[in-house]
């Protein structure tokens, strides 16, 4: 049982194992299908974004400055004249970059640990979660303030410390997956089959943490495109010459008045990237707990 | 019960300890040498090594932390390096417009997420519960300082409602703190209540199937009735869980709000100090903050268990 | 005489209450100011770097958190006419090497001890000898001062300067408490003879709070009890006028601004100001050689900024004046851009290939680092590679002095009298390495020297075109800036160093 100062992760499941027919089930939820296939032109697109045929982002026409938008330029231009639309795609590069670092220190950090505790549990299960738990503690954004205060304005680090702040959500996600699984009687009639303890941890542990690690996985991820946006709005986190989502509001800020849609697009993307994340999410979450049985 | 407050802060202490050396390890490891910071530039070698040894920076991490918890017992949390001023005195004067902009929104969020929520789970599948889904889903994925800025432009400027800029705490004017507050607390609120209200239509809409309450249902008693007296208190033990760890979340986010909306906040004055590298202030904000996290979610699990003593948060 | 004062002091009474109870419901909650006096906030986008003592800070920013506080020696008008502040009568002797002032009698300073001789000499010696003073080219041509009686001060000069006049009406003239100066907290509770003085409720780095003094001096400048000036990013000007919470703003955020207000009906008015855009250079590496300045300087489209950036409301200069200033060579225009023939200067330098430099700009200047990138297009097309690094106020001339980077590009005024200007330009703070050229040098020695206006103008124009024509900083243009203030502000006046004056201004 995890006893909590700080409280737990509330609303996560722990599913039962989920294989292919998980695939399946998640097929029929229509909304959350589409959405994974917009995130995925989305990435596509910003990955390829440099080898496209697209004008330069950083190609300024002065004259051409604070232009609505047209056949030219479909989103209009900004304060220096360069093309809106070519501009949000590189940002998003760079958002999405910064999520998948967040979300890859998260897992890295609180996975493999939550795997070890749940499975072993004792005093190094006693000592972890509590470490864990003094992390919780610090809400996201203000250790990434703290991190970029000592480090530097620069966005990989405060990205790292939005995953450690996240790390906990992981850890606490593993360890109940594991330490449910590994109390569970099916593990024990499996061994007392003759299966061996490797093709154990294989079927039934892994199967039923992925799921849960895939909400927690786009939680975060969503979450990191959202703190990505605050701290280079604040101009803690990416700095120039690269722009990134957040880095653009923070020039549209000064010219909300005279050109609000400077404002709106680079919101509008931010909000499209982080709803196809959570609708996948809440698909996943819905398949893994109908699952269950609940 | 009061075992479990007892048990619970005797556990909070520690982690105090773990975050105040986590603060401590941060600023150990900050590249920027204090001394020189707080003299700035131009300062001569030998004056830099003065104050090294007056700020006992020569000495081993271990006696240094151990000198900086018997300042923490003082209550003293250091001097800022922007400007020489008590870490605490700042703090004590951004906490309340802080504290003012988290409560309000706190107290927002449960007002609209909890009644609909209830409502919505008690009526699964129905048309309340669809919309009010579809709209949270999209509001949740909201940027909060955008949407300050839109709501900044929409009802100061175009529509002259509200003002766009400006800070205030809780004071015997509640009109005019009404409208300081009415745009920084619906942005930091709008993803809140949206998470909220699909944690407790969640657990509402669970309990709502027990058997207990179906059975209930059958024998005639009526939808309100069954509301307050069987499905409210245990659908709320996960919100009221949920609204603890909110409140951290939004002090987080509060951070953003205050410097869009220009109050003077904690959050903001964390941000001014990051950008200027003033570490003293950064830090003692974190431990600030930290203590008050691990307190208001404390007080969620008191009242969790108020609300159900027999549950366990799971 | 005594109904019409009696009769002033029941108007400035009423007018007070009215404002206190209109005012209540519009200031910031936070402000803590005398019961029933009205209050007045100022909005700015930096904090000056948090050093509001004038004698070692000159950060454009930080001026306005000195107005309220200190007084000046003297004051000088757009067109350069001197009249008295603290010093009701100057005289230069006949060979110019002594200038007598006579100090006006009973002012005392904010922390009671009075201001009289000693304590004007204290000042000047202090910005003279103190290692982190800004003012102390300004204040070099004064041999010893003389306090020979407690409202006589006797400045024997080395040499004619004529130009200390225009410095005692900016920084070096401000006067500061000689008793404060050990305080620990001088640097952002200054003490001076202003008509306001720094409140303990004050939070430097965000809202700094000034109350009216009593028994000032000049009672009838202190229309409004209490100031704030509140530090806020540039995207918050407008909301914040057109909210009514703060009452009067330099708009030196996006030049669209001064027309948002304008047509949300609040007044918009034109400071009168020269407001420069310059980038300062590191002459100590790169830019030793004036060819290399020059190259940049060439590079550089100055009207296409003008005209697209900042809406066609600036002048183009690369002189450190406005083209209206009576110190500005007309003859010499702007360098018109030539990006061949900034290649070939930095072919001639030695550079070939073109060069790269790192340039600093405040964190908070959203509209200048707007400038800033498009220079930096222009420059790339002259394979000069600039980086771009935006950075807090208090850090951007140690990035200069200490070699981060080469350049800063920052705003200065180029002042009604472009003595202050000139001689902060020259100081060692923005000039690290104490680059000199002789021509430059000399023409700047003789300017400070003439006291007749007419020998004055012809020596500041050679200074001017010398300091074109070595690109001692690159000069971009000059904005004409406006400042705007909210409905039932009154009196509210822009003067020098780039601050707008409260003294006599009213809220009603």
């Amino acid at each position: 049982m995890i006893d909590n100062v700080v409280g737990p992760s509330v609303g996560i499941a722990v599913p039962t194992p989920v294989g292919f027919g998980g695939w399946r089930a998640f097929r029929r939820h229509r909304l959350a299908v589409i959405a994974l296939a917009v995130f995925g032109v989305i990435v596509l697109a910003a990955v390829l974004a440099p080898v496209l045929p697209l004008p330069d982002p950083n190609a300024q026409v002065l004259t051409d400055r604070l232009l609505p938008p047209s056949a030219g330029h479909p989103f209009g231009t900004d304060e220096l004249g360069r093309d809106q639309l070519v501009r949000l795609l590189f940002a998003t590069r760079i958002s999405l970059w910064a999520a998948l670092q967040a979300t890859v220190v998260g897992v890295v950090l609180g996975v493999p640990l939550g795997l070890l505790t749940g499975t072993v549990g004792g005093r190094l299960d006693g000592i972890v979660s509590r470490a864990f738990d003094a992390v919780q503690s610090i809400p996201a954004l203000i250790l990434a303030i703290a991190v970029v205060a000592v480090l530097g304005r620069q966005l990989t680090p405060a990205m790292v410390a939005v995953g450690i702040a996240f790390a906990p959500t992981f850890y606490r996600v593993s360890r109940a997956a594991a330490s449910t699984v590994a109390g569970e009687t099916y593990i024990e009639a499996s061994r007392s089959m003759g299966q061996k303890t490797i093709r154990i941890v294989v079927d039934h542990v892994l199967g039923s943490v992925v799921a849960a690690l895939v909400v927690v996985i786009s939680t975060t991820f969503a979450f990191g495109i959202l703190a990505e946006a605050a701290l280079s709005y604040l101009g803690l986190g990416a700095q120039p010459p690269s722009a990134s989502l957040g880095s653009m509001l923070t020039s549209a800020a000064n010219l909300l008045n005279a050109s609000p849609q400077l404002t709106v697009e680079p919101g509008l993307v931010i909000v499209l990237v982080v709803l196809c994340v959570s609708q996948v999410s809440d698909a996943v979450q819905a398949v893994a707990s109908a699952g269950d049985g609940g | 019960m009061v075992r479990m407050i007892g048990r619970r802060v005797a556990i909070a202490v520690p982690l105090v300890f773990v975050v105040s050396f986590l603060v401590f390890a941060l600023t150990a490891v900050s590249p920027t040498d204090p001394a020189r910071a707080i003299l700035g530039e131009g300062a001569t070698p030998a004056s830099i090594a003065q104050l090294r040894h007056q700020l006992g920076l020569d000495q081993s991490t271990l006696v240094r932390y151990g000198h900086w918890l018997a300042q923490l017992f003082h209550g003293d949390l250091g001097q800022s390096w922007y400007g020489n001023v008590p870490v605490t005195a700042k703090i004590a004067q951004g906490l309340p417009v802080t504290a003012a902009l988290v409560l309000a929104s706190i107290v927002v969020t449960a007002a609209v997420a909890v009644p609909f929520g209830l409502y919505a789970g008690m009526r699964p599948g129905g048309r309340v519960d669809r919309v009010a889904g579809a709209v949270a889903g999209f509001l949740l994925a909201m940027p909060e300082f955008w949407v300050a800025l839109l709501l900044i432009l929409l009802l100061s400027q175009k529509l002259h409602l509200l003002p766009g800029t400006g800070t205030t705490t809780i004071t015997t004017d509640v009109w005019s703190d009404i409208q300081y507050l009415t745009i920084p607390v619906i942005a930091i609120s709008l993803p809140q209540i949206c998470a909220l209200y699909r944690q407790t239509r969640a657990s509402a809409a669970t309990v709502a199937r027990q058997d207990y309450v179906r059975t209930a249902r059958a024998g005639g008693i009526s939808e309100s009735e069954l509301l307050r007296t069987r499905v409210a208190k245990n659908a709320l033990v996960p919100s009221v869980t949920l609204l603890g760890l909110q409140l951290g979340r939004m002090i987080g986010i509060a951070a953003v709000v205050e410097s869009v909306y220009g109050m003077q906040g904690i959050g903001s004055m964390a941000v001014q100090a990051a950008l200027n590298s003033d570490l003293p202030t950064v830090l003692g904000i974190v431990l600030v903050t930290a203590v008050v996290v691990m307190a208001a979610n404390l007080l969620a699990d008191v009242t969790c268990f108020y609300l159900a003593p027999k549950a366990r948060t799971a | 005489m005594k109904p019409r004062r009696i009769a002033m002091v029941l108007a400035a009474v009423s007018a007070l209450t009215v404002a206190g109870c209109t005012a209540a419901g519009q200031t910031s909650n936070s402000s803590s100011g005398s019961p029933g006096g009205a209050s007045l906030t100022v909005l700015v986008a930096a904090d000056g770097g948090q050093n509001y003592d004038p004698q070692t800070n000159a950060a454009p920013s930080s001026g306005e958190f000195m107005m309220p506080v200190f007084d000046t020696l003297l004051k000088e008008d757009a067109h350069g006419v001197m009249s008295p502040g603290l010093a009701t009568a100057w005289t230069y002797s006949a060979d110019g090497t002594t200038l007598t002032l006579t100090l006006r009698g009973g002012v005392k300073f904010q922390d009671g001890t009075a201001f009289d001789a000693a304590a004007v000499k204290s000042n000047i010696e202090r910005g003279q000898t103190n290692p982190k003073s800004v003012v102390g080219g300004q204040l070099a041509a004064i041999g010893s001062v003389d306090a020979k009686d407690t409202t006589t001060v006797v400045l024997h000069l080395k040499s004619p300067a004529g130009a200390l006049l225009g410095y005692f009406a900016g920084p070096a003239g401000m006067m500061g408490s000689p008793q404060a100066w050990s305080n620990a907290n001088y640097a952002t509770h200054p003490v001076g003879t202003g008509p306001w003085q720094v409140s303990d409720s004050s939070q430097p780095g965000s809202d700094m709070v000034y109350t009216a003094v009593k028994d000032y001096w000049n009672p009838s400048v202190q229309k409004v009890s209490t100031i704030h000036i509140r530090v806020g990013a540039e995207s918050t000007f407008v909301p914040g006028l057109t909210g009514q919470s703060v009452q009067a703003v330099m708009l030196t955020g996006a030049p669209t601004d001064g027309k948002t207000l304008s047509s949300a009906g609040l007044p918009v008015a034109d400071s009168g100001l020269s407001y420069l855009h310059l980038l300062y250079l590191n002459k100590s590496g790169v830019f030793a050689d004036p060819r290399v300045r020059e190259a940049v300087s060439a590079a550089i489209d100055r009207k296409a900024i003008c005209d697209s950036l900042l809406g066609g409301a600036c002048a183009v200069t690369a002189q450190p004046v406005q083209p209206k200033s009576w110190a500005y060579d007309a003859s010499l225009a702007a360098p018109k851009p030539d990006v061949n023939q900034a290649k070939a200067l930095l072919a001639q330098a030695g550079h070939p290939n073109g060069i790269s430099f790192t340039a600093v700009v405040a964190s908070t200047g959203t509209q200048l680092q707007t400038e800033l990138t498009a220079i930096q297009q222009m420059l790339a097309k002259a394979n000069i590679t600039m980086t771009i690094s935006p950075m807090p106020v208090a850090q951007l001339l140690p990035a200069l002095d200490g070699g981060t980077a080469q350049a800063y590009y920052s705003v200065n005024t180029g002042g009604a009298d472009p003595a202050i200007p000139l001689a902060t330009m020259a100081a060692p703070a923005y000039n690290p390495g104490g680059y000199s050229d002789p021509t430059l040098a000399d023409a700047l020695n003789a300017a400070g020297a003439a006291t007749e206006q007419a020998v004055r103008a012809t020596a500041y124009r050679k200074v001017s075109a010398a300091y074109q024509d070595t690109a001692f900083n690159v000069v971009v243009l000059n904005q004409e800036l406006q400042y705007a203030t909210a409905k039932g502000v009154s009196g509210v006046t822009a003067r020098d160093p780039l601050v707008l004056d409260t003294a006599g201004a009213g809220v009603s």
